[in-house]
């Protein structure tokens, strides 16, 4: 009897340790898009790969709507236990904090804690295939002989896209034309087709056309070149680093949430960021892996952005 | 010879045990799906696409397809019913499906569209397997300028969507072109009619418009009428259609196939316009064009044969250019990355037997729909004679669920709320619907295209006239308002004579 009572006892000590243990339940990934794209498809391959470390489900939830800001707000709003983690991206942690605050019903460093970089994009210079020019030097010649001539399309207004066609021009010092559209195919078609000229857009976007020679590829908005492609050139060598452009993700959770929760968070996405398997996927397609643990690394990273975003915003006429 | 290789590469990817299988579940799912009011096959796709990913491709897409032109099939079933459209497709197949409902004769209205379907889809398989490549060039001369001749053309045949008179549908339009201006403005990022609401930066869904002014709105108008049921319902007599009733479904299904096949190649809303392209031209072609919206047959198969083959062939911008031209295909190009397959002119060289095994599955998708459908025409019919106090609740609640689930919000709920409110006012005026549901849709491409043209042009109007295509387009649309303004002329002085 005695036994039996010591048993229980010990079994309730032993299960009231495991309740205080983070995580007991499963976490929710908010994924401020919809189902299907990169974002998304990148976030449920990390999400298994964190379930694994943690021992709990981590369930993506698409949270769309207004460019991103939806999403990000519902995790602004949750529970500061760890238990929602959201996938803090470029368009309403940095773009939107840049070009129109007083829209964000949050602020981007101030309300949430960063627990460690997700992916870097950058954006390949593409161009319809029958262009007058093959390089970013010939295309800055031909863009300053025939001012204002040029169109450059993104997948809408405050996109990364976008920034990155204002950032180049600004740095080059030439006049493009934005042309906004709402999905990115139809921007491609239009590219393809020789109705607009340009596109600042991810690699796994253009790549079918680029394969097919209906684009072609001038430059990369990166420092240096791209390791899986290493003819294309970089805007840096080119002579415009004030045009490198990434769109950035990280994870995040609400601010207040406790600092051993984090800290099992971010040992385990330290660990699932540096898995061969995930760095290899994310390389494939011309994306690098941000390596940033912890909080302050990944604030400072995007109150960088947001100033460069701001610098480029000046150039823009939204409104 | 090649036609003959790739469909017989198609046929045997297709037809093993696996895949036949996978087209099945998808079709049973689509139809499951299409039946619950405001469940459309996007929602249903992207809450299934995580877990294709431990299948095979070839059976992810084919499972993937087959829950979309599943749910294709078993939206009509509700329109039909109960006036509920899930899709923008079956706002058309409303009109008069719902009308040959009332009047008992549901079943032949569900076997119509079932058949019809069915002959579309056969068609439009054969077409994408013999003209993919080549028609696929067509959707690089749709630029800005042409498809916004196409949506003006598209407006204009929106208000014979009704019998109602010219001017009430043309002011119906738009009020639908009004509402769907609400939201951040697309160039410049302004906020519309959003009252500083954030929920309101992407606008009003159609599924919650659909639901509201069609679904709700004859509901609650129902419900004010009589105790059980709507009045005028007269009792089911056949299910399946006549050797009659045959002979005059099948010019309008043949001519809705053909107009649908084509319309779904362009990736710009071209499958948007194909059910009520078609409807329109039917009324034209009629003998009796009153008829129209009051239960005719040809009203069902004609949009119902059009949006089948629309919505196969616009699997051909996808599959053979790696265009997804319009959000189910999106989740398309999504479940081709997550197995590593970059969708594009490639996909069909280095992976014939996922391309040919996927288009010959949408036939076999067609057969088994048929087979699984005909016999349950009897089982939906049935779904009528439940008591409307117990039938009209579980609707409400469905419609709901489907609601939230559109951004798992239940804004979107109370937004249905809020919307038909305005829908029941329209019912009760006696104001027409469809053509308000159709502004809704095409308006939002109509501005997006007219800016795009205007910006390229750097603002010369003229810019708007610069294609043939285009011309070509503003004339039928000169030519449609001619034709509708002539007999509405004459209708008028008919009815004044007597």
């Amino acid at each position: 009897m005695k036994a039996i009572l010591l048993a229980a006892a010990a079994t309730a000590a032993f299960s009231g340790a495991a309740f205080a243990e983070f995580p007991d339940r499963a976490i929710t990934w908010i994924v401020p898009f919809g189902a299907g794209g990169v974002t998304d498809i990148t976030s449920r391959r990390l999400a298994e790969r964190l379930q694994a470390e943690l021992g709990q489900p981590v369930i993506v939830e698409n949270k769309p709507g207004a460019g991103g800001i939806v999403g990000s707000q519902e995790a602004r709003i949750a529970a500061p236990d760890g238990y929602t983690v959201l996938l803090a991206t470029s368009g309403p942690f940095g773009i939107q904090a840049a070009l129109s605050p007083e829209k964000l019903p949050y602020d981007p460093l101030g309300d949430f804690e960063f627990i460690h970089g997700v992916t870097a994009s950058p954006q390949l210079i593409v161009a319809n295939y029958d262009a007058p020019f093959n390089t970013m030097a010939e295309l800055v010649a031909y863009a300053k002989e025939h001012p204002g001539d040029l169109n450059f399309g993104s997948p809408g207004v405050g996109t990364a896209q976008h920034l990155g066609g204002e950032l180049f021009k600004r740095a080059a010092g030439i006049d493009l034309e934005h042309i906004p559209y709402t999905s990115g195919s139809t921007q491609m078609v239009d590219l393809a087709a020789g109705v607009i000229d340009l596109s600042f857009e991810y690699q796994t976007v253009v790549a079918p056309y680029v394969d097919d020679k209906k684009m072609k590829v001038l430059g990369v908005t990166l420092g240096e070149r791209l390791k899986a492609s290493p003819d294309i050139q970089s805007v840096a060598e080119a002579g415009y680093p004030d045009a490198v452009n990434v769109g950035w993700t990280f994870l995040a959770v609400p601010k207040n949430t406790p600092e051993d929760i984090r800290a099992r968070l971010e040992e385990a996405m330290a660990k699932v960021m540096n898995e061969p398997a995930i760095v290899a996927q994310v390389e494939s397609d011309g994306r690098s892996v941000v390596n940033l643990k912890g909080h302050q690394p990944g604030h400072d990273y995007i109150s960088a952005e947001i100033a460069k975003f701001k610098a480029a915003a000046e150039g823009i006429s939204l409104k | 010879m090649e036609f003959f290789d790739n469909a017989i590469l198609g046929l045997t990817t297709a037809l093993t045990l696996q895949n036949l299988g996978y087209a099945f579940m998808g079709c049973l799912l689509g139809t499951l799906i299409g039946v619950l009011p405001g469940l459309g096959p996007l929602a249903t796709i992207s809450m299934l696409l995580p877990l294709t990913y431990a299948l095979d491709p070839t059976a992810a897409l084919i499972m993937l397809a087959g829950i979309y032109y599943g749910a294709q099939y078993g939206g009509s079933t509700t329109a039909i019913l109960v006036n509920l459209p899930g899709e923008s497709s079956a706002v058309v197949t409303a009109l008069d499906g719902y009308q040959m409902a009332r009047q008992g004769r549901a079943g032949v209205a569900l076997a119509t569209a079932a058949i019809s379907s069915f002959i579309a889809g056969t068609f439009a398989t054969v077409f994408i397997m013999a003209l993919a490549r080549p028609l696929a060039q067509v959707a690089f001369s749709f630029g800005p300028g042409e498809y916004l001749a196409m949506m003006v053309l598209g407006l204009i045949l929106a208000t014979v969507l009704s019998n109602a008179r010219l001017i009430e549908s043309i002011a119906m339009v738009l009020v639908g072109i009004l509402l769907s201006t609400v939201g951040l403005d697309s160039v410049t990022a302004d906020e519309r009619f959003t009252f500083g609401a954030m929920k309101l930066f992407d606008g009003l869904d159609f599924v919650v418009m659909a639901m509201a002014v069609f679904g709700f709105a004859e509901i609650v108008k129902n419900l004010g009428e009589s105790d059980d049921g709507p009045k005028g319902t007269a009792k089911i007599s056949r299910l399946m259609p006549n050797r009659s009733e045959l002979a005059e479904m099948t010019p309008p299904a043949a001519r809705g196939t053909l107009l649908g096949s084509f319309l779904g190649i362009l990736p710009g809303g071209g499958a948007a316009l194909a059910s009520f392209a078609s409807y329109a031209m039917e009324k034209r072609l009629a003998k009796r064009p009153l008829n129209f919206g009051k239960g005719e047959i040809a009203g069902v198969a004609g949009p119902e044969a059009a949006n089948n083959a629309a919505s196969q062939t616009s699997f051909i911008p996808l599959l053979t250019l790696g265009i997804p031209s319009n959000a189910v295909m999106a989740l398309m190009v999504g479940a081709m990355m997550i197995h590593d397959i970059t969708p594009g002119p490639k996909v069909m060289e280095t992976n014939p037997a996922l391309i040919w095994g996927l288009i010959a599955s949408m036939w076999i998708g067609n057969v088994i729909l048929v087979i699984l459908n005909l016999p349950l025409v009897g089982v939906w019919v049935k779904l009528l004679s439940v008591p409307y106090r117990l039938l009209y609740p579980a609707i409400v609640i469905l419609c709901c669920i489907g609601a939230w689930s559109l951004k798992n919000d239940s804004y979107e709920v109370l937004m249905c709320a809020v919307m038909l409110v305005a829908g029941y006012l329209i019912v009760q005026i006696g104001l027409p619907p469809a053509p308000l549901l159709m502004g809704f849709i095409l308006g939002p491409m109509m501005e997006e295209n007219l800016r795009r043209v205007l910006q390229l042009s750097r603002g010369d109007v003229m810019a708007v006239f610069s294609s043939p295509i285009s011309i070509g387009f503003y004339l039928l649309a000169a030519g449609a308002i001619i034709a509708m303004a002539l007999p509405s002329f004459r209708k008028n002085r008919d009815v004044l004579e007597e």
